[in-house]
């Protein structure tokens, strides 16, 4: 994903529209303006967050989603960072679709992306499981909600890259 | 635990129209699914209810803007500083 700082902002609530056909309660008031930041870098980042729906008394599904883009030249911008995670507390597990530090991950596992999965939520049989690039945040999304509607995830069953 | 998602005939049923309506609501993208497999498509609840209610996207805008650091990413998760030479 890559495109100008207008095309981002556009890209941006193109995600926010995306969540919430899918049902996502975002965690925006409809008077506030979605947050596009620029750091110090010259950097754009972004942050989604909101919930989905639980069975009475029970506690809602959170979901984030949060990308990172480099400026490559002026007003030109690369997506190379993001992370698309769901907590789900219902059912009490935690998976989550990550590339951040590439160069680290590079460097000690030979990969850029990875994955995390905790089932309970907050026990981790390895810290990062081997995992696919996701191209957008609108297949990030697909992702959480498929994993949000599909059976209890097999951490056991991914591998480990420690 | 509540239901998280309805086959095509389920929602169907709920809409009390027809199996090839809900498979051309999903075809043109009118109402979100999850295609599983190439025979098997999942209608999440929540979009579902969306979608029944007639419940669109709230309107939107972008605020830009520039701060010292921006979104925090590998919150915590074990990664060594950067080693300077």
């Amino acid at each position: 994903m890559r495109g100008s700082g207008e095309e981002i902002a556009a890209y941006l609530i193109r995600v926010a529209d995306l969540l919430e056909r899918y049902g996502v309660t975002l965690h925006i008031a409809d008077a506030e303006g979605i947050d596009l930041l620029e750091d110090a870098q010259g950097r754009l980042s972004f942050q989604l967050m909101g919930a989905l729906p639980a069975a009475p008394g029970m506690p809602e599904a959170e979901i984030a989603v949060r990308e990172r883009f480099d400026p490559v030249r002026p007003d030109r911008f690369e997506r190379t960072e993001y992370e698309y995670e769901v907590l789900d507390r219902e059912r009490d597990n935690r998976r989550a679709f990550h590339l951040h530090h590439p160069e680290w991950f590079q460097r000690t596992y030979l990969v850029v992306v990875h994955e995390h999965c905790e089932r309970p939520i907050g026990h981790a049989a390895c810290d990062h499981y081997e995992g696919s690039p996701i191209r957008d945040a609108f297949a990030g999304v697909l992702r959480l909600i498929e994993t949000w509607t599909g059976p209890e995830p097999e951490c056991s069953a991914l591998r480990c890259l420690a | 635990m509540a239901e998280r998602w309805y086959s095509i005939k389920q929602a169907a049923q709920e809409l009390g129209v027809s199996h090839d309506t809900i498979a051309r609501l999903v075809d043109r993208g009118e109402l979100p699914a999850i295609r599983v497999s190439e025979r098997i498509i999942r209608i999440p609840v929540p979009a579902f209810d969306a979608y029944a209610s007639g419940r669109k996207p709230s309107p939107r805008r972008v605020v830009r803007r520039r701060v010292d650091i921006g979104v925090p990413f590998g919150a915590g998760e074990r990664i060594p500083e950067p080693e300077h030479a």
